[in-house]
């Protein structure tokens, strides 16, 4: 999975990236010397004129919001303002811990409206037990509640973190909605910006992991190898990485620790409720012959030995404080948070990051003062909105209301969203295999119609419901047009630049938004509304076909949206 | 599941391409009349199909090497109820092998000399990672370097196209463009099920505007992102043509006659594959067709190897039913298809009545082209006994799977540079192409 291994670093290619394939711009003079504002590394200048990768814009100058960006899903104007009173420090602490950022009322919200995401185990076994209730367990909660945190959460980061985590420990949802929200509840959210290793020990015992990763077959049988789905994939995807040096010998003597560690999956026992949705050790189920695991020698135990459970959590202990370990997380946090930072920084603060993780017991926030640290997060490169990233940001940006459950069309706005990630292919809990979603560019840059299509069609939303789409249309359509009559260029491309691109819109991306809506006029076969509809009666049906609608979306499908 | 035979054709076996590929032919034609436009595929190339089984397929149950004597003891859950699947039997491919049941679909492939199976073939990366395995196949090397283009990518880039006005080369049905066609010119992602469409038919002036905005990107990895802009753009209107008009191509039914099983289009591979027949006999110029969603083949527990597959597609029987129903969709064209699966699977049944990841596995080669009939892998075949295997529990890896592209490049793909194809690895033939 190219999540786990340094891609190559964004100018480097055997072959001089793609040259073959890409017919540059005549306009563009390849190699043109890159604007270097002081030390920044640019993100594209005036696009046209240095020829950069990511056609963001040397005017990210500003570090508040660069972090901004990094942190959030999308700044928004409150979001920028609290960080720039907070100064660049000041906002990452406040992000790191949480404080003064009250999330109390969205999460009553969540528990109310998406009990499925939100239930502990008490209410789900009570509910469970109730037949009338069962029905209650929805899967579609799991993917609103992550979509409304991200869009409204004020502590921003730890969603951003929950994502991460929730890729690190992939469990697809349809392995069980309830197992996989207590895994979340349980293991996930309460330490995202804890200790890995309390993480790491939580979804090793959820059921949900156990289950999806068969551990429930992994059963003592003298004369046969241990199963060996959970060990090799705890080893390559959850701590060490693959290629970090332990064998195959070693996979084999994992799993046999792990033997009997289990959630139930009959149904037919009267206590079933409780033991599907709790860990459970079932000595007789436990290989009690001697293991040695990456050198480490684990004594024979008597057969049935209800201690047995240490053995898996004494491979658990091994793993969580393995160098390896260390900087496999370093790594993933280093991509997650800075990109395809070129080298040798981003050796180096997967080096500090690492050695931060080894002193302090595996502390995300300690390891992510050292990873946004301001020179850091100037120096790397923008990286690409994953779909999930798009839309949130789309909606945070479009100012959309996700917390008002009683307004028409509520549930059909939520499931808009995600019928659209799903067309994107990034449904939250969607991943198959447990390697997560990737992140990377090159697996979700080549497919760009279904994101200009979500992009389309929820601001065409704006207008046709409006009664829930946020504010794009009442903060628009005052601007279409000038004192003077004339279709309102400066104002209409400056509104889209502040509210989407935090004012730092890519140059030539602006100005050709403005030379775009400089083709509209007011009347006539070019209008900025529908040709024969009068100009101040845009309806629903013209809004879509409208300039003012178009250039709207010619910010937004275009490529520095793509970029955070 | 349905069984998808259609009234009164019923599988059986026929003949090398004598009687069923005449009548297919005739009755294609007589179905559809569709004259050819201008021929865009050469005679003397194919175009290729690759299904893949991510998952790591075991090819202990694919293509059974009944006559080992170890096998057996090895695979006693491979005792069926014979009651269970029709038809019951499990074929005998050559004396040694068999094929599963479940997989009896393909027999009359196999005997129509269009189905050729490869043994103990995998990569030869030793990590046992489904994600390194995977991506090692497709980008065609030998280890992890700064290597980004996948070997299609790399064929494509070097090999003159089918017409080079054509605005397609290579399709990936999936959500994104797959590692092995990454690289590669005039090659996109295409998700199954409906044909591509710019939402709201955005303005003339508005896509002119978007596509400036791609363009100027020229450094990676924004490249990406500018080729995927820039492909989806220049084959859009073609595929919508395909999908619209008078003769649309259905993404949700099969439209062609077939003989034997039916593609079951309710599923996405399936889907994918049906597509990608219309696309073909209607010689637009794709030449590379990779196909996914026919995943979930990780059999670590006897659920599995029981048949009852927990995957999302059905698993081996809806594979063997499918790929028999794309060959009778593409019998008389010049198509070959290639199943590849990352590794093999251990030949001992763990404590949980499964396998886990091993080595050696099984691909399968289709098409009027294939010098098919034969399990290729009989003549050295290392035997399962405990002191063959590779360290004492997988089949060793006998053929790399490049031998099987590099052949199928060299004689039906025009491949004029080998070496960039696969850099650190020189293909041996093993006789997969007549």
């Amino acid at each position: 999975m190219s999540g786990q291994r340094p891609l190559a670093s964004p100018t480097v290619s055997r072959r001089g990236v793609l040259k073959g394939g890409m017919a540059a711009s005549a306009a563009v003079a390849t190699g043109a010397v890159m604007g270097t504002t002081a030390g920044l590394v640019p993100f594209g200048g005036v696009d046209e004129a240095h020829a950069q990768a990511y056609s963001a814009t040397t005017s990210w100058v500003n570090p508040v919001k660069r972090l901004a960006r990094r942190v959030t899903y999308g700044p928004t104007a409150a979001e920028l303002t609290a960080a720039a009173r907070l100064g660049y420090n000041g906002y990452l602490e406040s992000q790191l811990t949480g404080s003064g950022l009250d999330d109390g009322p969205l999460e009553y919200f969540i528990s109310a409206t998406f009990p499925t995401a939100a239930w502990n185990i008490e209410a789900m076994i009570a509910a469970i037990n109730d037949p009338s209730m069962e029905s209650r367990f929805r899967h579609y909660d799991l993917y609103y509640a992550a979509l409304v945190r991200a869009v409204h959460a004020k502590h921003q980061l730890r969603e951003r973190l929950v994502e991460m985590w929730s890729d690190h420990f992939n469990v697809p949802l349809p392995f069980s909605p309830k197992r996989l929200s207590l895994m979340f509840q349980q293991a996930i959210r309460p330490h995202a910006l804890g200790k890995f290793p309390d993480m790491l020990r939580a979804v090793a015992k959820s059921p949900a992991m156990l289950y999806y990763l068969s551990q429930s077959t992994n059963v003592y049988a003298p004369g046969h190898r241990a199963q060996e789905n959970f060990a090799r994939e705890l080893l390559e995807l959850h701590t060490l990485g693959v290629r970090s040096g332990y064998t195959q010998n070693d996979v084999q003597e994992v799993a046999r620790c792990f033997t009997g560690w289990q959630a139930e999956i009959g149904d037919r026992d009267p206590d079933f409720p409780r033991k599907i949705l709790e860990f459970r050790f079932r000595p007789d189920f436990h290989d009690p012959g001697a293991k040695t695991v990456l050198g480490v020698a684990i004594p024979a135990r008597p057969a049935g030995d209800p201690a047995g459970v240490r053995d898996g959590e004494i491979v658990l202990d091994i793993l969580a404080t393995h160098p390896a370990t260390a900087r496999f997380v370093a790594t993933k946090l280093v991509r997650w948070f800075l990109g395809e930072l070129a080298e040798p920084r981003r050796e180096e603060v997967i080096s500090a990051t690492t050695s931060k993780y080894l002193s302090t017991g595996g502390d995300i926030k300690a390891m992510l003062r050292v990873v946004l640290a301001q020179a850091n997060v100037m120096a790397s490169p923008a990286k690409l909105k994953r779909p999930f990233h798009l839309v949130a940001s789309a909606l945070r940006h479009c100012e959309t209301n996700l917390l008002d459950s009683g307004r028409p069309l509520f549930a059909d706005m939520l499931r808009f969203q995600v019928d659209h990630l799903g067309r994107m292919a990034h449904e939250p809990y969607g991943w198959f295999p447990p390697n997560g979603y990737p992140d990377s560019v090159n697996y979700w840059g080549s497919n760009l119609l279904p994101r200009y299509n979500y992009l389309l069609e929820l601001t065409k939303s704006c207008r046709t419901f409006d009664r829930w789409n946020g504010t794009i249309w009442p903060t628009f359509f005052p601007l279409r047009r000038t004192a003077t009559g004339v279709v309102n260029v400066n104002g209409i491309a400056n509104a889209i630049n502040a509210r989407f691109f935090a004012g730092e819109m890519p140059a030539g991306e602006l100005a050709r938004v403005k030379n775009y809506l400089k083709l509209c006029t007011t009347s006539g076969p070019n209008a900025i509304c529908e040709p024969g509809v009068a100009f101040d009666d845009v309806n629903d049906f013209t809004w879509r076909v409208s300039g003012l609608w178009q250039a709207i979306n010619l910010g937004l499908c275009a490529p520095g949206y793509q970029w955070y | 599941m349905t069984t998808n035979v259609l009234p009164g054709s019923a599988p059986s076996v026929l003949g090398r391409r004598g009687l069923i590929a005449g009548a297919a032919a005739a009755a294609t034609a007589a179905a559809f009349g569709r004259p050819r436009r201008a021929a865009a595929q050469p005679a003397n190339r194919d175009v290729l199909v690759v299904v893949s089984l991510w998952g790591g397929a075991d090819g202990l149950v694919l293509c059974p090497p009944v006559g080992d004597p170890d096998y057996a003891r090895l695979r006693p859950a491979l005792q069926l109820d014979p009651g269970r699947y029709e038809p019951a039997i499990t074929e005998n491919l050559d004396g040694f092998f068999g094929l599963h049941q479940m997989m009896s679909a393909l027999a009359p492939v196999y005997r129509a000399g269009d189905l050729a199976f490869v043994h103990t073939v995998a990569h030869p990366d030793t990590s046992r990672s489904h994600f390194d395995a995977q991506r090692l196949i497709e980008l065609g090397r030998t280890s992890f370097g700064q290597e980004q283009w996948g070997w299609v990518g790399r064929h494509l880039q070097s090999t003159g196209a089918f017409n080079s006005a054509q605005p397609l080369r290579a399709i990936g049905w999936n959500s994104s463009l797959p590692t092995t066609l990454f690289g590669g010119p005039k090659t996109i992602p295409l998700q199954p099920g409906s044909a591509p469409n710019f939402f709201g038919g955005p303005s003339p002036q508005f896509r002119t505007m978007l596509d400036n905005d791609y363009s100027v990107l020229n450094v990676a990895p924004a490249t990406v992102l500018a080729q995927g802009h820039r492909e989806m753009n220049a084959s859009l209107s073609m595929l919508q043509a395909q999908y619209s008009g008078t003769n649309p191509i259905r993404a949700d039914q099969t439209t062609l006659s077939t003989l034997g099983y039916k593609l079951d289009v309710s599923m996405s591979f399936a889907s994918a594959l049906h597509v990608t027949a219309e696309l073909v006999r209607r010689d637009l110029g794709v030449e590379v067709v990779m196909v996914q969603g026919a995943d979930g083949w990780d059999s670590h527990d006897s659920a599995v190897h029981n048949g009852l597959f927990n995957n999302t597609y059905g698993g081996p029987i809806s594979l063997a039913r499918n790929l028999a129903a794309f060959y009778n969709e593409t019998r008389d064209l010049n198509v070959t298809t290639v199943v590849v699966s990352e590794f093999g699977r251990t030949a001992a049944l763990n404590s949980a009545g499964g396998t886990d990841h091993g080595r050696g596995g099984v691909m399968m080669v289709m098409g009027k082209n294939v010098a098919g009939g034969q399990v290729i892998g009989r003549a050295t075949w290392p035997g399962l006994a405990a002191s063959k295997l590779h360290e004492g529990r997988e089949l060793p890896l006998v053929f790399d799977v490049r031998d099987v592209f590099g052949e199928i490049l060299r004689k039906r793909m025009a491949t004029t540079n080998m070496t960039t194809v696969f850099p650190d690895h020189q293909p041996i033939e093993r006789g997969v192409i007549g």
